[in-house]
């Protein structure tokens, strides 16, 4: 079956954005605590933690689960 | 392993250790209250959830880097663990008649989209060699990850249909993905010359 016009897009991108060093979703789940407190406190992204924050632009169930962090710590903190 | 203060008590004799788990509780079911109501707004046991991540948090302590404060790093398997389990239990039956096919699942692309007769920018010379790609180096699960993925399907479900694991899944897709990326440059054709040519409105006319 054919991919869509909308479909051919993403595979393009996906393809544009393929990088050799992308880690996975382990690797992310691993470092994504600390991430989040550097977008919890505002702070930019260091260049060691590109990675994650191109991993979370890929993978729509770490990105789910990161928001759902964020989200969650707000309200611990409140 | 960090000497961090919740790892003590958590660690430590009775009635501390009990006392520090309760007060863990209730930080994990107040973060978990909103964020999981947020993202389903359906009735859940929030207290299994908890109970269920603070085992998993309890088991992981030797894991604890100190990276983060504690709170966050349990929070994150707590997450983990209650979004998992919401998605097994509202999982949807997706309807993936497009991967009953017997063409090894072969993609193929809809180009009347995009394609005018004079096709001056070349976008079916490059259809035609991701197809080649596609056909000749992919495998048959990263065709079919990439399709779920392309289908809109959750990387967690494409793992539970494909009988694997979420990390596993996203492998085979990120190596599909590095072999059509490098297949296409070998081939002479830059990233940035197909990103343009395929960009919103480069429709032939």
């Amino acid at each position: 079956m054919p991919l869509t016009a909308p479909q051919f897009t993403s595979l393009i991108q996906m393809i544009a954005t393929a990088e050799p060093d992308d880690i996975g979703c382990e690797e992310c789940f691993g470092q994504v605590a600390e991430f989040a407190e550097m977008q919890l406190s505002q702070q930019g992204v260091p260049e060691g933690m590109r990675a994650i924050e191109r991993h979370l632009q890929q993978c729509p169930c770490c990105r789910d689960e990161y928001h759902a962090l964020l989200e969650g710590m707000r309200a611990i903190r409140e | 392993m960090t000497q961090d203060p919740w790892i003590e008590r958590l660690r430590s004799e009775e009635p501390d250790r009990s006392d520090a788990i309760e007060e863990l509780r209730v930080i994990l079911e107040r973060g978990l209250s909103r964020s999981l109501n947020v993202r389903y707004g359906v009735p859940f046991q929030i207290e299994d959830i908890v109970q269920d991540s603070l085992l998993r948090i309890m088991n992981a302590l030797d894991s604890f880097e100190g990276r983060s404060q504690f709170v966050t790093w349990a929070m994150t398997i707590a997450t983990r663990v209650g979004i998992s389990a919401l998605r097994r239990k509202y999982r949807k039956e997706v309807s993936l008649d497009v991967l009953d096919t017997d063409d090894n699942l072969r993609m193929e692309f809809q180009d009347k989209h995009r394609l005018g007769p004079s096709d001056i920018l070349g976008q079916r010379e490059v259809i035609q060699k991701l197809n080649d790609l596609i056909d000749q180096e992919l495998t048959a699960r990263q065709r079919v990850a990439m399709r779920f993925l392309l289908e809109g399907i959750a990387v967690d479900e494409a793992a539970h249909r494909m009988q694997s694991n979420r990390n596993a899944v996203y492998k085979l897709v990120h190596d599909a993905r590095m072999k059509l990326r490098h297949g296409l440059e070998r081939e002479g054709f830059t990233i940035e010359h197909i990103q343009t040519i395929f960009a919103e409105g480069a429709t032939c006319p």
